[in-house]
C-alpha cells in the first residue's frame, strides 16, 4: 500500500513492499500471475526474495526514513526535463530532480557495501557519521553489538598491536623463532564490514600498518599472516582537512575509494528528532531482517555489480574526462613528460608551470583547473562505483548519469584543485574553490559538453585506429601495415593543424605513437620472418 | 466489503482463546512491539489492534473441532504469534486503521475461512493481506473474500488444504471478482481444483459444467454461462478513468484490445468479469494499423463511430463524443 517507502511517520519494521523504483527493470506485462498477487514466491529457491538491487533500494529507504534523518537529494538523477528555481541575490539554482534522487550520505555507503570498498565520512560531531557505518554492518547481518565491538576508535597511543592482536605471551618466551610465535588475531579483522572511527588520530606508524590490512586485506605481524579477506570499509573523520591529530599518510589518502561529507541537519526535522529521543529506540537494534545481506547475497551482490557492462561510448566519455588533467605543455621537453607528474617529480608547483603557458584557454579547459592528473586506482574506483549505482537503480548497463553521479565522491580527494586557477577568478565560478562536488560536477559537464560538440561519438579516428589494431595482426601483410602507418601519421599531423594540445589530445597523441610503433615492430619482423 | 461490516462494538466482544494464547506468546512478541514503537506506533493503537483481531481468532480456533480441542496448542500459539505479529507490523506501517483493508482481512476475512490450523500455516494471513491491497481497487474486494469463503468451504475433507491451495483459490476469487489481469494465471489454475471447489469460486449455476464454461469463454472471453452484457468501458480522468481525449479502438482479439487516446497508446483487458486500461508502453510496431477508416456497419451503433472491432463475440465501439468504449455483443454485421 505504500509507494516508495518514503513515507516519514511510519514503523521502524516496515519495509516498502512495493517496488521501489517501478519500471526499473523488465518490461510492463498486462498479465499477473500469483507471485503479483501475493507479493512473493513461496517457491524455496535460493533466489527468493526480492531481486538484489530491489533489496538495496529498500535498505536505502528504510535508512533514510527511519535511521538517518537526512531529507536530502543530492544525488540527483533526471527523467525528462527538470525544473530549476533560482533563488537569492547570487541566483542559485534549486533544482527539483524530475528522477528518483538520493541522499549522498546514505547512498556511497550503501553503495560501498556493494563493491566492499573503501568510504570515508567525513563532518563534525554529531552529523550520525558513525551510526551510518553502523548501519551498514547490521545491514551484513552482524548484530549492533558485534560491530561496537568490532569498531576500532582512533586515538594518539593506538598500537599496530591494538589494532590487530598480540602474540600470545607463552609463545613469546618458548619460541625458538620468530614463526613459532602464535598471534591471537583481533576478531573484527575477520569481519566483511570494518569500521575505524576517527582514523586521522591514528598514529603515523599504526596508519602505516592499517595501509596494508586495507589496501592488500592482509596482516603480517611475527612472521604470522591473516588473510583478512574482502570487506567493506567504513573510516571517518571529524575534519579530512588536516584537522586531526596526525596528518593521514598519502598512502592511506588514496586507497579510500569515496568521501562523502555529513550534510547538515535539516532544522525542520527537529520533531523527528524529538520524537526517536522520546522512544528511546537505536535504529541499528531493529533493523528488518528483511534487508539485511547474508553472506553469500553479499558475495552475489559483488558479483552482480562487476558484470554490469560499460557501454563503449559511456567509456569513451570517462577517457575523454580523465585525459583532460595530466598534460602540462611546459613541465618537459619530451612530448611523454610534459605532464604535471613530470613537475611535481621536479618539486615544482604545477600551478607555477601552468601559469606560463598562456596558450590555452583557461575557461574552457578543465585541464587547468587541477595540480595533478588522475591516478589509475581512481579510474577504477569511478567505474566500479558506476556500475554499483547503476545496479542500485536496476539499470542494465551503465550510463552517463550513473557515472556523473558518483564521480564527484569518487574523486572528492584524488584531484587536486588548484585553488588559484584564473578560472576561479569568476564571480559565477568563485564558490567552486569550496564546493568540491559542483566544481567536478562542472569539469564533468564542460567535458561532455565539448564531447557532444566535436561529435566525437561519431566522429573518433583515434578509437577507430586503435579498434583496428585491437582486431589482430594475425596475417597482415606489409602493405597494409604501411597504409596503417600512413594514416597514423596523417592523423598526427592531423592533431597538429589543431595547434593547441589539450590533455585529450595528448592521450590521442600518445596513442598514436603507441600503434605507429606497434605497427614499425610487427613490419620489422615481417621483414625478418621472411 | 459491507457485508463483512459491523459497528465498533465487535472490538469488546470477548476473545477467551485470544487472551490466553496473548498471554503465552507475549515474550516471543517484545520485539515487534519495540520495532513499532521506535516506529511511532502508539501504544494505545497497538492495543486496540490487537483487541480488535481477537474475536475474529476466537471464531477460527472455535470452529476448528467441534465438541472436543480439535488443535493443540501449540498449533494455536503458532498462530496466535503470527496474527499478533501482523497486526503490530500493520499498525506499526499505519495500514490497520479503522476501514482499512488489511484490518478488514485480520477482522473479517480470514476468520470466515474454513482452514484447517494443522496442514496450512499462518502465512496465508501475509497472503491475504497482501492479496487484497491487491484487489481492492481492481476489483469487488467483498466477491472475492467470499469466492474464498465458498472454496474453502466447499473444500472435500479428503483432500489436505495447504497454503499454496489457499492461494490458488485466492486467485481465481480475485479473478471471478474482477481482477481481469489474473485471467490467464486463474484459468490455468481452476483444473487444478476439485471440482466443487471451482464451482463454489467460479459461481457455477446449477446444470452448468465449469468445464464447458471454460472452454466457452476461452472462445468469447467476455461470456460467462449466458450472453454478453453491454457495458461501457474506461472514463474521462477527470471522472476517475484514464482518457483525457476520447479514445478510438484500434484493433484487439476479443479480449486484449488497441486503444488511442491522443497520442498515447492503452491496452484494454475484457473479460466477463472485469476490465482493465493499461497503457500501452511496448514499443510501437510501425507496421500497426492506425485507425480504421469508417465503414457502413459501424452505422448502427451511432453516427458517430470513431473505431470499432469485431472479436470474440463481441464489438468494441469508440465515439467522438464519448471518453467510455463500448462493449457489446456481436450482432452478426457483415463487416
Amino acid at each position: 500500500m505504500t509507494t516508495s517507502g518514503e513515507q516519514a511517520h511510519t514503523g521502524l519494521g516496515h519495509v516498502s513492499n512495493a517496488p521501489t523504483r517501478p519500471g526499473a527493470a523488465g518490461r510492463h506485462t498486462d498479465e499477473l500471475d500469483l507471485t503479483d498477487l501475493y507479493g512473493t514466491s513461496r517457491e524455496a529457491t535460493p533466489d527468493a526474495g526480492p531481486p538484489l538491487d530491489e533489496k538495496l533500494r529498500q535498505a536505502y529507504f528504510w535508512i533514510t526514513n527511519h535511521a538517518i534523518i537526512s531529507p536530502h537529494y543530492d544525488v540527483e538523477f533526471h527523467d525528462g526535463p527538470s525544473e530549476r528555481i533560482p533563488l537569492g541575490d547570487s541566483r542559485g539554482e534549486l533544482t527539483l530532480p524530475s528522477g528518483q534522487s538520493y541522499s549522498s550520505y546514505v547512498l556511497m555507503p550503501l553503495l560501498t557495501f556493494m563493491v566492499r570498498g573503501r568510504c570515508l565520512m567525513v563532518g563534525g560531531p554529531g552529523r550520525g557519521k558513525t551510526a551510518s557505518a553502523l548501519l551498514m554492518g547490521v545491514l551484513a547481518g552482524y548484530t549492533p553489538t558485534e560491530m561496537r565491538r568490532g569498531m576500532q576508535h582512533g586515538h594518539p597511543q593506538l598500537t599496530v598491536a591494538d589494532l590487530f592482536g598480540t602474540p600470545l605471551p607463552r609463545d613469546l618466551v618458548e619460541a625458538e623463532k620468530l614463526s613459532d610465535v602464535d598471534v591471537a588475531w583481533r576478531s573484527w579483522l575477520g569481519m566483511r564490514v570494518k569500521i575505524v572511527d576517527e582514523y586521522n588520530r591514528i598514529p603515523t606508524r599504526t596508519q602505516s600498518a592499517l595501509l596494508t590490512v586495507l589496501a592488500d586485506g592482509y596482516v603480517e605481524t611475527f612472521d604470522q599472516v591473516y588473510e583478512t579477506g574482502a570487506s567493506a570499509w567504513y573510516l571517518t573523520a571529524n575534519d579530512d582537512a588536516g584537522g586531526g591529530t596526525y596528518q593521514v599518510i598519502d598512502a592511506l589518502r588514496d586507497r579510500i575509494d569515496v568521501v562523502v561529507a555529513a550534510l547538515p541537519f535539516n532544522n525542520r526535522f527537529l520533531s523527528a528528532l524529538v520524537a526517536r529521543a522520546e522512544r528511546g529506540v537505536r535504529p541499528e537494534d531493529v533493523v528488518p531482517d528483511s534487508i539485511v545481506f547474508t553472506e553469500a547475497e553479499h558475495d552475489r551482490l559483488h558479483r552482480a555489480v562487476l558484470d554490469v557492462p560499460i557501454p563503449r561510448p559511456v567509456l569513451r566519455r570517462i577517457e575523454h574526462f580523465a585525459g583532460q588533467f595530466e598534460y602540462l605543455e611546459r613541465a618537459g621537453s619530451q612530448f611523454e613528460y610534459r605532464t604535471k607528474d613530470t613537475a611535481r617529480l621536479a618539486g615544482v608547483d604545477p600551478h607555477l608551470v601552468q601559469q606560463d603557458d598562456t596558450g590555452r584557454d583557461a575557461l574552457s579547459d578543465v585541464g587547468t583547473q587541477t595540480t595533478a592528473g588522475l591516478s589509475v586506482r581512481a579510474l577504477q574506483s569511478l567505474v566500479l562505483y558506476s556500475k554499483a549505482m547503476a545496479l542500485f537503480r536496476g539499470d542494465d548497463a551503465v550510463g552517463v548519469d550513473h557515472v556523473r553521479a558518483v564521480l564527484p565522491f569518487v574523486l572528492f580527494q584524488k584531484l587536486p584543485m588548484d585553488t588559484e586557477a584564473r578560472v576561479f577568478e569568476q564571480d559565477d565560478t568563485a564558490a567552486l574553490r569550496l564546493d568540491r562536488v559542483s566544481w567536478l560536477h562542472a569539469m564533468f559537464d564542460t567535458t561532455c559538453r565539448q564531447f557532444d560538440a566535436d561529435g566525437l561519438d561519431h566522429d573518433d579516428p583515434v578509437g577507430d585506429a586503435l579498434a583496428l589494431f585491437d582486431r589482430g595482426l594475425d596475417g597482415l601483410g606489409a602493405g597494409e601495415v604501411r597504409a596503417r602507418i600512413t594514416h597514423v601519421g596523417r592523423l598526427l599531423t592531423s592533431i597538429a593543424a589543431q595547434r593547441k594540445v589539450y590533455g585529450h589530445t595528448f592521450d590521442d597523441a600518445l596513442t598514436l605513437k603507441y600503434l605507429h610503433q606497434r605497427y614499425t615492430n610487427y613490419l620489422s619482423w615481417l621483414r625478418w620472418s621472411s | 466489503m459491507s457485508t463483512y461490516a459491523v459497528g465498533p462494538g465487535g472490538a469488546a466482544e470477548p476473545a477467551p482463546l485470544w487472551a490466553a494464547a496473548l498471554r503465552r506468546v507475549s515474550g516471543t512478541l517484545a520485539r515487534d512491539l519495540d520495532v513499532a514503537r521506535a516506529g511511532g506506533a502508539a501504544d494505545r493503537a497497538l492495543a486496540e489492534g490487537l483487541r480488535a483481531v481477537g474475536p475474529g481468532f476466537d471464531r477460527l480456533v472455535a470452529r476448528q473441532g467441534g465438541a472436543g480441542p480439535a488443535v493443540a496448542q501449540p498449533v494455536v500459539d503458532r498462530w496466535a504469534t503470527h496474527w499478533a505479529r501482523s497486526v503490530v507490523a500493520l499498525v506499526g506501517a499505519g495500514r490497520f486503521g479503522e476501514g482499512s483493508v488489511s484490518r478488514w482481512v485480520l477482522e473479517w476475512v480470514v476468520p470466515a475461512l474454513r482452514l484447517d490450523l494443522r496442514t496450512v500455516t499462518p502465512l496465508v494471513i501475509d497472503d491475504l493481506v497482501t492479496a487484497a491491497a491487491q484487489v481492492s481497487g481492481r476489483a469487488d474486494a467483498t466477491h472475492w473474500a467470499r469466492g474464498i469463503e465458498a472454496g474453502l468451504a466447499a473444500w472435500p475433507s479428503g483432500v489436505p488444504l495447504t497454503d499454496d491451495r489457499v492461494r490458488e483459490v485466492g486467485a481465481v476469487s480475485a479473478w471471478r471478482a474482477g481482477h481481469v489481469r489474473l485471467r490467464s494465471a486463474a484459468r490455468s489454475l481452476v483444473p487444478n481444483l476439485p471440482d466443487a471447489v471451482a464451482d463454489a469460486v467460479l459461481r457455477v449455476e446449477p446444470g452448468q459444467d465449469v468445464r464447458d464454461l471454460l472452454a466457452r469463454n476461452a472462445e468469447v472471453p467476455c461470456a460467462w454461462g449466458g450472453p454478453v452484457t453491454e457495458r461501457p468501458i474506461g472514463a474521462f480522468r477527470g471522472f476517475g478513468g484514464a482518457w483525457l481525449l476520447p479514445p478510438v479502438v484500434t484493433g484487439g482479439d476479443g479480449h486484449r484490445w488497441s486503444v488511442v487516446s491522443g497520442q498515447t497508446r492503452w491496452t484494454v483487458l475484457t473479460d466477463a468479469f472485469g476490465e482493465a486500461v493499461l497503457p500501452d508502453e511496448s514499443e510501437p510496431d510501425s507496421d500497426a494499423a492506425g485507425p480504421a477508416p469508417r465503414q457502413a456497419w459501424w452505422d448502427r451503433y451511432g453516427d458517430d463511430v470513431t473505431g470499432a472491432v469485431r472479436a470474440g463475440g463481441v464489438v468494441l465501439v469508440s465515439r467522438r463524443s464519448s471518453h467510455r468504449l463500448l462493449l457489446v455483443a456481436d450482432g452478426g454485421a457483415t463487416p
